[in-house]
């Protein structure tokens, strides 16, 4: 607001002499309903003495600045006048005023706010204040004003500018400070756990991008994904800090402060990751496994595409990362589904299964094979305490498929929809009594996928309620009618599941030993496929649904699968260094331990780097590995844990052998199917 | 020296009249007082600096108080920024 545009030549007074206070406001007021902006004089003089009344606007340096807002002012308006005498008005100095300047506000403007600091700001220079006295003519008293405004707001300018600088230094100190402390508390904490997990600087400050990566065992990809992010953000000049999900929770959590300041925000996952927290950022959805190929491209794609704007409601009960994930196929919306019920639901079946299994080592078998595995107090103890966490994954896995699809209002009829399909109860079930049949793992992902979606209907039936109504949704409609209906689906179609289930247990008891080692070869292969992609999942949930329902060989070929391409890899690594790089064969020996932990995916930098041949050579390894421990009939009660689980593995001996027979027959096909590599190359850099 | 952060509550903003009833409370006290927005300082005990800071109804202010007797003028400043009576 410039004072100038408010003074017109009519509405200044030069010299004026009024005799005191009130002379001075009537004149001033006089001059203010004679430019048409007041329409009612008297009540304008009485809303100017009521403000009077509560204080003096005589703010000293014999400057008076009278300003009433009123109902009978139609426009912010402003007069101004020097006496020739000051008037005595009270003010704070003990000054006469004879340099007077009058607002007139109309209610529900703070127009007069804004004018009323323009004019303080001018008025501060003395210089001006004794310019405007000395004026001649009105025109004078302008022109000198207009002059102010324009080094004011040059001086202004400047002011902002330095403030903006200091700020900034300020901010760049801070910066430096923290990276500091960051650098020392790394220094202090000694290297990463994990060779693989090496991502995420902890160093804050200014990031431009920020990503989050998570994969449904959080254990190799995330921290793949994150490791290549770091390394093309460092590449490409970008600040970037990359939060990690995985199985052991959450490193380098993205603050506040991060998410407020970077540019936009990649998540790399093949699970939910909470995503509420980047409302308003560009955020750009995609697999992990993109997160470790293209690094690159999805920064500059954050960077410059035409990235989404996130926009989620917090709300429990609201339809929380639908906006995220609107352009999901409905394929991945069921995969990032099912996949949130495993990884929730592992921890419970490996728990459960190696004390379990560690419950039979210590048993005796001939005291009563019926009640093989509590025959003796302690394997009693400890079958009991893993029959609890086996007892739980069914209902897990069903209530965070529904809460990967429906978020929280879908855990619990995920979880009640879970152990109706686990326990088998059906309506003739609890109406004439008969037994139940269990619907097992098949019936569970079932009542997952059907409290879920019965969950999203029920928010979009109820969207019309009024507002008044949205809170009761969420600890009332939802459980309420989320449980019940999934109830009622899940007793109805239960007994059809049941005989699908025992169907299916029995078909997988009965196989014959020849096609049972085919199904060895075949999961064990799949393994091998894609390591850790769709294949390598489909596999392992198989593996471990066939725990659930008692045919632990499965499991056993399906692990030993994921166990030998990396070992076939370190071994034709430490054998037949000439077919690898510089980079490659240092990294081989860490190969060693990737397959013994059971972490496929520490193949996936040479299968990517030459798939066409590292790839059928690691399924051939796999699959002779999966037929042999399906041939000798090893079993594995655990659906994770490599080297660590052999002990509770049937039949160690032979497992170790297929075990070394498969890697061996991978690293024999590498060495055979890839090139030698000439020197120079072979000191380059992996592609 | 003592500082404070936070935003203008009185919907009116800080006006005249409490600006100089602050302005004239805090005068007498030894200490600076000063109120920093955007960056710019403003000088607490000139009602005119008050003034012409221009603080609305939502302006996030440092308040900045140096000297023996800076926790009453602290007083003072807050009670002016975070006041909602106009």
């Amino acid at each position: 607001m410039k004072i100038a545009d408010l003074l017109t030549p009519s509405k200044i007074l030069i010299k004026a002499d009024p005799k005191d206070q009130k002379e001075a406001i009537d004149l001033l007021a006089q001059v203010q309903y004679a430019s048409g902006a007041i329409s009612d004089l008297e009540a304008y003089k009485k809303a100017l003495w009521d403000r009077e009344a509560k204080g003096t606007t005589s703010v000293g340096m014999g400057l008076a600045v009278p300003h009433a807002k009123s109902e009978a002012v139609k426009n912010v308006s402003l007069a101004a006048a020097t006496f020739a005498n000051g008037v005595d008005c009270q003010s704070r100095d003990g000054s006469l005023a004879d340099l007077w300047f009058m607002i007139a506000a109309p209610v529900g403007s703070d127009d007069h706010l804004d004018a009323l600091a323009q004019l303080m700001g001018l008025l501060m220079d003395a210089e001006l204040a004794a310019k405007l006295r000395a004026a001649e003519s009105p025109q004078a008293f302008i022109d000198l004003i207009t002059e102010a405004e324009k080094a004011k707001e040059i001086r202004d300018r400047e002011e902002e500018q330095e403030a903006a600088k200091k700020m900034a230094a300020k901010k760049a100190q801070k910066e430096e400070e923290a990276k500091k402390v960051a650098l020392e508390k790394a220094a202090a904490g000694g290297p990463e756990a994990m060779g693989a997990g090496g991502g995420g600087e902890s160093a804050s400050g200014g990031y431009r991008i920020l990503a989050v990566t998570a994969c449904p065992t959080g254990i190799a990809h995330t921290y793949m994904a994150s490791a290549a992010l770091q390394n093309a953000g460092d590449k490409l000049g970008v600040p970037i800090k990359v939060e990690t999900n995985g199985a052991s929770g959450i490193d380098h959590l993205l603050t506040e402060e991060d998410i407020e300041g970077a540019e936009a925000i990649i998540i790399a996952a093949d699970k939910k990751v909470e995503t509420a927290r980047f409302n308003g950022k560009k955020v750009l959805f995609t697999k992990v496994a993109d997160g470790i190929h293209k690094p690159e491209e999805l920064i500059n794609t954050a960077l410059t595409g035409n990235v989404p704007i996130h926009n989620e409601q917090k709300a429990a009960g609201s339809g929380a990362g639908e906006a995220g994930e609107a352009q999901d196929s409905l394929g991945r919306t069921l995969y990032k589904a099912l996949m949130n019920g495993v990884s929730h639901m592992l921890p419970f079946v490996i728990g459960g299964g190696i004390l379990i299994a560690l419950a039979f080592l210590f048993d005796d078998y001939s005291i009563d094979p019926s009640s093989f595995g509590s025959n003796k107090p302690f394997p009693r103890i400890l079958n009991a305490i893993g029959g609890t966490a086996f007892s739980m994954m069914l209902p897990i896995l069903a209530g965070f498929i529904a809460m990967g699809l429906a978020d929280r209002p879908g855990l619990a009829p995920g979880m009640v929809g879970g152990i109706l399909a686990k326990e088998g109860m059906s309506f003739t079930s609890l109406i004439s009594g008969s037994a139940p049949v269990s619907g097992g793992f098949l019936a569970a992902l079932l009542a997952g996928f059907i409290a879920g979606y019965s969950v999203l209907a029920i928010k979009k039936l109820t969207d019309p309620l009024p507002k008044s109504l949205s809170g009761i949704k969420p600890v009332f409609i939802y459980p309420l009618f989320g449980t019940l209906v999934v109830g009622v689906i899940m007793l109805s179609i239960n007994p059809v599941m049941g005989l699908l289930n025992s169907a299916l247990t029995a078909g997988l008891n009965s196989m014959g030993s020849s096609s049972k080692i085919l199904l060895g070869c075949i999961l064990a292969g799949m393994m091998s496929i894609d390591m850790g992609g769709p294949f390598n999942k489909a596999a392992y949930v198989f593996g471990t649904a066939s725990i659930a329902s008692g045919n632990t060989d499965i499991m056993a070929a399906v692990m030993i699968g994921g166990m030998t391409p990396p070992i076939s890899i370190a071994l034709a690594t430490t054998f037949f260094k000439n077919k690898f790089n510089e980079v490659e064969r240092r990294s081989g020996p860490v190969n060693y331990i990737m397959g013994l932990c059971f972490i496929t995916e520490g193949a996936i930098p040479y299968a990517a780097a030459d798939p066409l041949r590292v790839i059928p050579s690691c399924i051939a390894g796999s699959a002779l590995a999966g037929g042999l421990s399906m041939a000798a009939g090893c079993t594995l009660m655990a659906p994770h844990g490599g080297i660590f689980v052999f002990p509770v593995v049937g039949k160690p001996l032979m497992y170790l052998v297929a075990l070394i027979l498969g890697s061996v027959l991978g690293m024999i096909l590498l060495a055979v199917l890839k090139r030698n590599l000439t020197a120079e190359k072979a000191a380059s850099q992996v592609a | 020296m003592l500082t404070y952060t936070t935003t203008v509550a009185n919907e009116t903003g800080v006006h005249l009249r409490p600006a100089g009833e602050v302005a004239d409370a805090l005068l007498p006290l030894d200490c600076k007082a000063s109120i920093v927005k955007n960056g710019r300082s403003y000088d607490a005990k000139s009602i005119m600096m008050i003034t012409s800071a221009n603080l609305k109804y939502g302006t996030e202010v440092e308040l900045i108080c140096d000297g023996p007797e800076e926790e009453k003028a602290m007083a003072l400043l807050k009670n002016l920024i975070e006041s909602q009576e106009s």
